[in-house]
């Protein structure tokens, strides 16, 4: 099936009118190309011989996306719904409303599944006032977020890539690969660099995520990982990215390496991320909606039990996304805050409890996957509550109140897990429900949810992470990592002149001097140019 | 043993009854239980009120009670569900992956054989359950239908039942099946009865439980 195939059905299936005309179509197939025709259409409005010019240019888009249409009418995915004036023809999917289609192996197969009509929920006047925002509502219930695959298990980097596509379909927002050194390494770089190519092409044309982690503790040769990072950032990927698993000792040791990812990541404005083992073993996926990982005790029991033998690990199931700030405008009550979360809280069980009860049905290829260990499917995931302009760093709400606020509620929201945890097993449905809270990122709601209102953590040398405004920073942060137990991230903005040696004494001193388990570093263009470390706090 | 004519006033008495009488003890996960062991309910007709305790439970909005539709799934449902840790639905009709209890064996049982005494559905897996480390194994274990007076009765085993929260969906589930099997054998329903070998309550609902039975 063509790309733009593919984008056709997700057009459908993101949108909330059932049924789409071709000019609809082709508006959001090509919006780029579509709204530049009509403005240089508008603004020769006077040259008829330059209109029928853009008229012949927007003929030959609406022919390509009839063409696909066509073909997807072929497939039995599209139908004519309805011919109006001037034979405008409107689409639909052949599906009911209560189905979805899942594109199967090889882009070829269509297989429709049940998608369930979801109960009225406690949330939707929020929804309606862009307080929240459900991750990815379309397939909310009938995909997951994210997921994990572990290389260990996995015997090629065509196996990986086979996995990696199959899985585009029954995920919607990231792919995390595990361990990623452990088949980089025994793969010839042609390869490597190929697979990059393939991936980074494929994550755009289907709006995925890809999260590579490598595990210094775990390289065998480092000559062959300096040649796969090289190979990564000459990509410039825009839709996979790398965390680098270390400790303060493996960042020595793999001191050449380190400086590779620094010179060669700084250059094409790559962000490197990395976590600190010793803060936190579990590992970490980075998304559009934020970053995942998994619970401590937990991740430790998965090695000790399964001695990483299930290849594939659910870590996030449903994402609702929160704008506290725009939330304190409607209501400056703290109670009516807690209510409201408690209230997302439900709707995620009722999501959760849909999820699980058509599972067999939703994550068909996953299980099939991890066989013999089916049960484990959701064992150690959990749905996500993400926080927008949250105030930390912020200046129109209080943080210390705001935190202290949500550190609260996380506690009430636990409980309540926990409480639902007890009926469903009274009742026979023994059901695994975990919340996690974490931050949203800003690109998933850049629509619906206020402007950032935090300001950019940079700094220009060494020292700049001894000033006591960093520090306070960092401390701070260093709580909201322990409430923010789905996952965090500090991203740091790196200015000024550098050489990779002066950047990882910086990793070191953020793995040696703060309890920060995950953090990045931003090489790219940030507004306010050459501006000073405390003007640029100040601000 | 409790005796009554109607669901809900079976659920309130044994309440009462483990609030009173029951002793405290603490359980696998540091939670404060009180508990009766082997506390025998029998209701004469459910069915008048049956949904009654799961409508009670549902109207408090400190949590969520699962729907009445899921209720009912996982105790006919055939299908092994991977988001479920184990179903009943799975172990009663297709136990083993092949063995359908119900359908098989108690309904052809029950029509050639009014009487019997072997009309028993076992929830019970020793290949899985019966594991040290398994802490997630099913609390009902075993269901016995019986013909009598051309009734449809059905006796339960519940080796641990939350009495607060597992009751009200569990005595649904029951009569359910109870339900199936009666009208496919074309007999009237008659009464349930539950053995509860360990009736308790969680100290967290004391409250709760408290003001019900007021």
């Amino acid at each position: 099936m063509n790309e733009d195939e593919i984008k056709i059905i997700e057009i459908f299936r993101g949108s909330k009118k059932m049924e789409l005309s071709t000019t609809e179509i082709v508006q959001r197939l090509y919006p780029k190309k579509y709204k530049k025709i009509l403005r240089e259409a508008e603004s020769y409005h006077d040259d008829k011989e330059k209109q029928s010019i853009f008229k012949r240019k927007k003929a030959q888009l609406h022919r390509k996306t009839l063409y696909h249409i066509n073909k997807l009418i072929e497939d039995e995915i599209l139908k004519v719904s309805q011919i109006t004036g001037k034979n405008q023809k409107h689409f639909s999917l052949t599906i009911g409303s209560d189905e979805d289609i899942i594109i199967g192996k090889n882009n070829r197969k269509k297989i429709i599944i049940a998608k369930p009509n979801l109960p009225a929920m406690p949330i939707e006047g929020y929804e309606q006032k862009n307080l929240i925002k459900k991750f990815e509502e379309a397939t909310w219930i009938n995909r997951t977020n994210a997921t994990m695959i572990q290389c260990k298990r996995v015997e090629s980097i065509d196996k990986l890539k086979e996995i990696i596509i199959e899985s585009f379909s029954y995920i919607n927002d990231a792919v995390g690969i595990n361990d990623f050194e452990s088949i980089a390494e025994i793969t010839p770089l042609d390869k490597v660099k190929n697979f990059f190519e393939f991936m980074e092409q494929e994550c755009s044309d289907y709006g995925k995520i890809l999260s590579f982690t490598i595990d210094f503790t775990n390289i065998k040769k480092d000559s062959k990982i300096i040649e796969i990072v090289k190979a990564f950032s000459e990509i410039i990927p825009s839709s996979m990215n790398m965390i680098f698993d270390v400790t303060s000792k493996e960042l020595q040791k793999y001191e050449s390496l380190m400086e590779t990812v620094v010179e060669n990541f700084s250059k094409y404005k790559i962000q490197v991320h990395i976590k600190n083992q010793e803060c936190h073993d579990a590992p970490y996926i980075i998304g559009k909606a934020g970053p995942y990982t998994y619970k401590e005790e937990e991740w430790n029991y998965y090695r000790e039990e399964y001695k990483n033998k299930i290849p594939n690990i659910i870590c996030g199931q449903s994402t609702i996304s929160v704008d506290v700030e725009e939330f304190f405008n409607f209501s400056k009550n703290s109670y009516q805050f807690r209510q409201f979360i408690l209230n997302i809280a439900k709707s995620l069980l009722h999501a959760n409890s849909m999820q699980r009860s058509r599972s067999g049905e939703y994550f068909k290829y996953f299980i099939e996957l991890n066989k013999p260990h089916t049960t484990n499917l959701f064992s150690y995931s959990k749905s996500y509550i993400r926080f927008w302009n949250y105030g930390w760093k912020g200046k129109s709400l209080n943080p210390e109140i705001i935190l202290k606020l949500i550190k609260s509620i996380k506690i009430d929201i636990d409980e309540f897990c926990n409480s639902e945890e007890t009926i469903y097993r009274a009742c026979g449905m023994p059901t695994r429900f975990k919340i996690g809270f974490s931050c949203a990122f800003r690109d998933a709601n850049k629509e619906e949810f206020s402007e950032e209102k935090f300001k950019k953590l940079q700094i220009r040398k060494i020292e700049d992470l001894y000033s006591p405004e960093i520090k306070k920073l960092i401390f701070e942060k260093e709580e909201i990592f322990d409430m923010f137990d789905g996952g965090d991230r500090l991203r740091f903005y790196r200015r000024g002149e550098f050489e990779p040696k002066e950047i990882i004494r910086e990793f070191n001193i953020i793995i040696n001097t703060y309890k920060i388990p995950f953090f990045c570093y931003d090489f790219g263009e940030i507004r306010g140019n050459d501006m000073s470390l405390v003007s640029f706090i100040e601000k | 043993m409790i005796k009554t004519d109607s669901t809900m006033k079976a659920w309130k008495t044994a309440l009462r009854y483990v609030m009173h009488e029951g002793k405290d003890f603490m359980d696998r996960d540091g939670r404060m239980c009180r508990e009766i062991m082997n506390l025998q309910i029998e209701i004469i007709k459910p069915e008048g009120d049956i949904t009654s305790p799961i409508e009670h439970v549902s109207g408090n909005k400190d949590w969520v009670y699962p729907r009445l539709d899921d209720i009912a799934n996982v105790t006919l449902t055939r299908k092994f569900s991977p988001g479920h840790i184990y179903v009943y639905g799975q172990r009663i009709f297709n136990f083993d992956g092949n063995i359908n209890q119900i359908d098989k064996f108690v309904i052809p049982l029950l029509r050639k054989d009014e009487p019997t005494r072997r009309a028993t559905v076992s929830l019970w897996d020793p290949k899985i359950d019966a594991d040290i480390f398994n802490k997630e194994v099913p609390s009902m274990t075993s269901i016995s239908f019986f013909i009598r007076e051309n009734k449809m009765d059905v006796t339960v085993i519940i080796r641990s039942n939350n009495l607060f929260f597992g009751f009200p969906a569990n005595i649904y589930q029951t009569y359910i099946l109870q339900e199936y099997v009666a009208q496919r054998l074309n007999k009237e329903l008659g009464k349930i009865t539950l053995l509860l070998l360990s009736a308790h309550i969680f100290e967290d609902q004391f409250g709760d439980v408290e003001e019900m039975i007021r």
